[in-house]
């Protein structure tokens, strides 16, 4: 619940204070949401199998956001940040899905 | 073909190992709690990163409403600028047309000054011909439109070729000028079409397309080129056309000097 509420505020700050991004960092936003989704989903199904830890969500969203952020930008640098993101966000969508799934399985028993 | 087997049995292990690497919980080394409700208090740390994730969710949304509102910018004034410049093309086009009568009075008065009576005359009945000068006088008017149900891209449109058959029928019966749309034929006007849009003198017309030309005084009856040529756009393609004999008058063209012509006589003279 207190993890939803966090979200929520985070979006409500984030509209009040118009953070500027830098167009550098712009490209890689996107890429860095949907790894921060990965963490988000992965940390709700460890809520949901009773087995949480706050210092691995930490460290799972940190590292997540960063690796794929710098996997876009390695790409990019070598001429192929399309293909680079396309392979990040399907793998970034696999583990989603997967838990996903989980979490399905554990809410619904189906 | 057990190769063939083998291979997709590999291919598919590939493919299982890929997902069940790439897929692997984090959470795997943690035990299973007793108190799983009671989290909040414990996980504190937990919350920053939480705000954080909304924090980069809200940015994300804002500089995408930005980059829009950015290019919904740059479009609006682009369009601006195209009609600022085409308002001044109309412009300068509009004193081109004034000089080049200015030219023409400064001719004549220099030829009437002369007294060369004939070469005055020759010159009137050569801009008329060659579409230099505006022209008016008895001829026939034919107006020609798309099919009622026409739609984009499909052939119950005029395409610039039915237009070129129309005008090239309207010299053989002896026109002596021809404009389409207020636009005069010259001996270097191209009617092509270009896209969606049918070009005469680098102009885009509209429809429907008005062919104006003075020195034929018949529509030709039913058996000539012209009625044969309306009637055969109108069953094959459901071409809406009419036309009507009447005093026409057309706005004089632009004739750009002959770059490469030289008279034989007065060789030496000209550059």
């Amino acid at each position: 619940m207190i993890a939803i509420i966090g979200l929520l505020v985070g979006i409500a700050v984030g509209i009040v204070w118009h953070p500027v991004v830098p167009l550098w960092l712009e490209p890689y936003l996107p890429i860095a949401i949907v790894a921060a989704l990965d963490a988000v989903f992965g940390g709700f199904r460890a809520i949901m199998e009773k087995r949480f830890d706050d210092r691995i969500f930490v460290v799972s969203f940190l590292s997540n956001v960063v690796i794929a952020s710098l996997l876009v930008f390695l790409g990019d640098q070598l001429g192929v940040g399309a293909q680079m993101s396309t392979g990040v966000v399907v793998v970034l969508a696999m583990r989603i899905f997967a838990n996903a799934a989980a979490i399905r399985r554990i809410l619904f028993k189906a | 073909m057990s190769a063939a087997s083998t291979d997709t049995r590999e291919e598919a292990g590939l493919l299982e190992g890929f997902i069940a690497q790439a897929v692997v919980d984090e959470y795997a080394d943690v035990e299973p709690s007793r108190e799983g409700a009671r989290w909040s208090a414990k996980h504190w740390k937990a919350v920053p990163a939480t705000l954080a994730i909304g924090l980069l969710v809200a940015a994300a949304l804002i500089s995408a409403r930005a980059s829009d509102a950015e290019r919904t910018a740059t479009r609006d004034a682009l369009a601006e600028r195209v009609v600022e410049q085409n308002a001044s093309i109309e412009e300068v086009r509009q004193r081109l047309d004034e000089q080049a009568l200015e030219v023409d009075a400064l001719r004549t008065s220099i030829l009437d000054a002369n007294a060369a009576e004939a070469d005055s005359v020759e010159l009137g009945r050569l801009t008329a011909l060659t579409g230099a000068s505006e022209l008016a006088g008895p001829g026939i008017t034919v107006t020609i439109d798309d099919a009622p149900d026409a739609e984009a891209g499909s052939l119950n449109r005029v395409l610039d070729r039915d237009l070129q058959d129309i005008v090239n029928t309207l010299w053989q019966m002896g026109a002596e000028g021809v404009s389409v749309n207020e636009q005069r034929l010259t001996g270097s006007t191209a009617i092509r079409g270009a896209g969606q849009a049918i070009l005469v003198n680098y102009q885009p017309l509209t429809r429907p397309y008005v062919v104006n030309a003075v020195g034929t005084t018949t529509s030709g009856g039913e058996d000539s080129g012209l009625q044969q040529l309306l009637t055969a756009l109108a069953d094959d393609y459901g071409l809406v056309s009419s036309v009507s004999v009447g005093d026409v008058a057309l706005p004089a063209g632009e004739v750009r000097q002959p770059r490469f012509a030289m008279t034989t006589e007065a060789e030496g003279d000209q550059p």
